[in-house]
């Protein structure tokens, strides 16, 4: 295994005396693409918080190429750590462009203008993300998978070695699943991505970890994670596991009819 | 290497550089009009050859005349313009912090606020002296207002969330409302005729001391709001979006309530509580340059500041016998701007 990027070290985190998250550890290397799978409820979107600086853990560390993030300024955590967060908001009229923009936003100090090479970089990012007919359009009148690929481009702009999505794939169509998890894939950043279509997580994720009332019960290849037990005892779900004939992943085919 | 893209990209930056001497031009034009304005008659050739006199040329204008332009008008139309820019600001700001299209120092009870501390300053000096009663009330304004601020955040709740921080602004408004009315209602007439000014707002007790403290203000908190142009953009996107991008949300939130509180407080305290101009201007210039990708903030300012301008030649013009109050015009013309800009499609977006 290479260099750790990003180590969790026995992290907790409570709310009014309720346990949210508990004496969760895992590492992930430099490069990898980790899936987090577990049913609603289960501590997803919770956990990632933690690693973007907004849930404060309440026990434990979490290491970003050593340094704890919440030793660190958020701005210092921001431009290693790039977020696609699941509901994206309005952003209250702010044009395509502009978001794509706010990436760079931890990488500047107060009264830094954008470069001539960054302006010319954000263009070129517009442009691979079929983003640059739409530039002027205003966030709200876009479709949910337009949505998505601005929110992928301000990700990319950040230039970030770590980057967070929850639920990436949500609200979109089949194509447009396959194709921001292939982009992401492409860009050679280290990933944590939540997931609720397994097949999708099987297919795509170097190593998946999977939580259950806000503890890690399970972390290891897909091959050894997806199984047919854990269909069972975790998501409550009967269904047979085997090999993807495309990819050799697992494959899941759900029992639908009793 | 130079790219298509670049060249592009060129192109449109040396159009917006062709812009800041038109706009120049709008703010010396729109000034030197007012000037012209008021019951004095005095010719727009008379206006310049005053200004030029005043700036130590030889001319043949009167000294009365001169006097009227150069202690009475300029001051005025000045302070007509930094506080149409001030307001606007803060409006534009606050909006970006709250995400609320609606927000402005009114919303927050910040004006509330300064009217309240300056009224009450006013009704316990009573018609003292003047030099006094202008520290006084700048003083009783400012506390006013960091009292109402300070009263929004600590009902806001934790991490400052957005809904409370607007209900416990519309709440502590009205609570300093009420506490206005109260004293106008208890004080005797005459200590109410000068209150009335501080609720409708108007430019007439403008003089080149009063535009000292104003102009310091605005210039700095308004350095400081360009400077976080960047961060004011990307709260828009969300909290949890804002911070993903390493901004403290709340601490931001915060910084920027009581840096509009300073400026809402400085000009209360000068010109009176005028409303609307900051929950309009900063629409209107959304809506014009959403494509130009341009600083909302900066635009706001100048074009809060002619409108503002305009808005005080209509003071004075309007009845030819008295001085309307400002606060009555913007309000007249903002509602009426609302109501048409709503029957509109696609403004709510």
């Amino acid at each position: 295994m290479s260099v750790s990027l990003l180590e969790v070290e026995s992290l907790g985190w409570n709310v009014d005396q309720k346990d949210i998250l508990r004496d969760i550890s895992f590492g992930i290397a430099e490069g990898e693409f980790v899936g987090l799978i577990g049913p609603n409820g289960a501590g997803k979107s919770s956990l990632m918080r933690c690693l973007y600086r907004v849930n404060r853990p309440t026990a434990g560390r979490v290491l970003l190429k050593g340094a704890d993030i919440w030793r660190q300024s958020a701005k210092e955590s921001a431009k290693r750590t790039a977020v696609i967060l699941q509901e994206a908001g309005d952003h209250f009229g702010l044009t395509v462009r502009e978001i794509v923009a706010l990436g760079l936003t931890p990488h500047k100090r107060l009264f830094e203008r954008d470069t001539w090479e960054e302006k010319v970089r954000i263009k070129e990012i517009l442009q691979q993300n079929d983003l640059y007919a739409l530039r002027y359009q205003r966030f709200s009148q876009l479709s949910g998978g337009e949505k998505q690929r601005v929110m992928l481009a301000r990700a990319i702009v950040q230039q970030p070695e770590f980057l967070i999505m929850d639920e990436p794939t949500n609200h979109l169509d089949i194509h447009y699943q396959i194709s921001v998890l292939r982009k992401v894939k492409t860009l050679g950043v280290t990933v944590l991505a939540s997931f609720h279509d397994l097949n999708l997580a099987a297919a795509f994720c170097d190593r998946l970890l999977v939580m259950e009332q806000g503890r890690l019960i399970a972390q290891g290849t897909p091959q050894a994670v997806m199984n047919e037990d854990l269909l069972g005892s975790i998501f409550a779900t009967c269904a047979i596991v085997d090999k993807h004939p495309l990819h050799g992943n697992p494959r899941i085919s759900y029992a639908y009819h009793e | 290497m130079p790219t298509m893209n670049s060249l592009v990209l060129n192109q449109s930056l040396s159009l917006k550089a062709a812009r800041a001497p038109v706009v120049g031009l709008l703010i010396l034009l729109s000034c030197i009009f007012a000037i012209n304005f008021g019951s004095a008659e005095i010719s727009l050739q008379e206006v310049i050859k005053a200004l030029y006199a005043s700036m130590g040329g030889e001319t043949d204008i009167s000294l009365v005349k001169q006097r009227i332009v150069w202690e009475l008008r300029v001051p005025r139309v000045l302070l007509a313009l930094l506080c149409g820019a001030g307001l606007s600001v803060a409006g534009a700001v606050l909006q970006n912090v709250t995400r609320n299209p609606l927000a402005d120092p009114y919303l927050f009870g910040i004006s509330s606020g300064a009217s309240f501390g300056a009224v009450i300053v006013l009704a316990a000096m009573g018609a003292g002296n003047a030099m006094l009663a202008q520290y006084g009330v700048t003083v009783g304004a400012f506390v006013g207002s960091v009292l109402s601020v300070l009263l929004v955040i600590s009902l806001a709740g934790t991490g400052v969330q957005v809904e409370r921080m607007i209900l416990a602004g519309v709440a502590v408004s009205f609570m300093f409302s009420a506490g206005t009315s109260l004293v106008l209602y208890s004080s005797d007439p005459q200590v109410v005729a000068s209150l009335l000014f501080w609720t409708l707002g108007s430019f007439t007790a403008a003089t080149w001391e009063s535009l000292l403290l104003p102009s310091i203000v605005i210039l700095i908190v308004m350095m400081i709001f360009i400077g976080y142009s960047r961060p004011l953009k990307a709260i828009l996107a969300g909290d949890e979006n804002a911070q993903a991008l390493g901004l403290d949300v709340s601490r931001m939130r915060i910084g920027m309530l009581v840096l509009c509180s300073l400026l809402t407080a400085t000009l209360v305290a000068n010109c009176g509580g005028i409303g609307f101009v900051g929950l309009m201007i900063p629409h209107i210039v959304r809506r014009l340059m959403w494509r130009e990708g341009g600083n909302v903030l900066i635009v706001s300012a100048i074009l809060g500041g002619v409108f503002m301008v305009w808005v005080d030649v209509l003071a004075r013009t309007l009845i030819t016998s008295n001085e309307l109050p400002i606060g009555v015009i913007t309000a007249a013309i903002g509602s009426l701007f609302f109501l048409l800009v709503l029957r509109k499609r696609g403004w709510t977006e």
